[in-house]
């Protein structure tokens, strides 16, 4: 998956760069800060919301226009901590128990993609898009003592302690997909926003952004 | 069974053949319009440099602009964009229709309600995000 993105975005390259006009287009590139709200898809096998959702992203981008409708991006970006309250059955002693911990997770990432943008020279220009997203990942699991009551001495114990895994971290690279469009307010600044999809094993991230920037 | 198979099939010789259609059937062909040069370029000599106009060409495509002037063969028209161009020769031969573009707002109140759209959209976001965040 990943490969064939990265063929189809050289190939849009090469083919912008081939068929680019003899005057160049209206802008050469531009720069843009965003905010966002960042959704990381955290599957765990118990709870019934999968997803991470209180997390702000800010980020920056710069584009290169090798037509009046391709454009190269490139954007790096991070969100605040996300944290997900989770729960695993456990049986101790004879006795259902329930192991509830918190997954804190933070995202700060890379994005390279190829973009089409709608009309030229106008002062609304939607736009498609796709690319690679490479993440560095940030877990930490805080995992709550475990208490049971015991029958015999009909008090309640601990039988686990609390405990943390990590932080740990790992990259991620994983295909996107996107639409946005840009509205200008003048002629060279704009506001932006866009969503953008990233793909791993289904939808593995959804990221909203909106911001302003300016072309050169 | 039978009766609906021959239903369908009367059905489907008589919407192919051409029997269920009224009267003598005419070949039609798809006539490309006629424009008089000399009657456009007369008009188009008459409209005054610096009009805002919508020209629409005999391929279909159309674009805003202004007129600057006009010459025996072509109109000369700066199109209506963000950022500004040359203006661009169209030929009287290629021009189907030009019509004065009255403008229905002034430029500084369409860069205002830009303005206000953008800030509006991102405050909207920001309280959905704030929303997301506090819940």
């Amino acid at each position: 998956m990943l490969s064939a993105v990265c063929a189809v975005w050289l190939a849009g390259s090469a083919v912008a760069a081939a068929q680019e006009a003899p005057s160049g287009p209206i802008s050469r590139s531009d720069v843009q800060f965003v905010i966002g709200w960042q959704n990381l898809h955290k599957p765990a096998s118990n709870n019934s919301d999968d997803w991470v959702n209180a997390i702000l992203f800010g980020g920056l981008g710069a584009g290169w226009y090798w037509t009046d409708h391709l454009k190269t991006q490139v954007d790096f970006g991070g969100g605040t901590s996300g944290h997900q309250y989770r729960y695993e059955p456990r049986f101790a002693n004879g006795t259902d128990l329930t192991q509830f911990s918190r997954l804190e997770v933070r995202e700060t990432s890379l994005a390279i993609g190829q973009q089409y943008q709608f009309f030229r020279n106008q002062w609304f220009h939607p736009n498609v898009g796709g690319g690679v997203e490479i993440a560095r990942e940030t877990t930490t699991e805080a995992y709550d003592p475990v208490f049971g009551f015991d029958p015999v001495t009909r008090t309640s114990r601990q039988i686990a302690p609390a405990r943390v895994e990590g932080p740990e971290h790992r990259f991620i690279a994983r295909p996107f997909v996107q639409t946005g469009f840009k509205g200008y307010l003048t002629q060279r600044a704009f506001f932006t926003t866009d969503m953008r999809l990233m793909v791993r094993h289904g939808i593995d991230e959804v990221l909203f952004r909106a911001g302003f920037g300016i072309d050169f | 069974m039978f009766k609906r198979l021959m239903a369908g099939l009367l059905c489907v010789a008589l919407a192919t053949t051409g029997c269920a259609s009224s009267g003598v059937r005419t070949t039609q062909v798809a006539q490309a319009p006629v424009f008089d040069q000399r009657v456009m370029k007369d008009y188009v000599e008459k409209l005054p440099a610096g009009s805002r106009v919508r020209v629409e060409q005999i391929d279909g495509k159309s674009f805003r602009g202004t007129l600057m002037s006009t010459t025996a063969t072509a109109v000369v028209i700066q199109k209506n964009t963000r950022v500004p161009e040359a203006p661009m020769e169209v030929p009287i031969a290629r021009v189907a229709r030009i019509t004065l573009d009255t403008p229905t707002g002034s430029t500084g109140r369409s860069i205002g309600i830009g303005i206000a759209a953008g800030i509006g959209a991102t405050l909207g976001f920001l309280a959905i995000l704030a929303a997301a965040i506090s819940d």
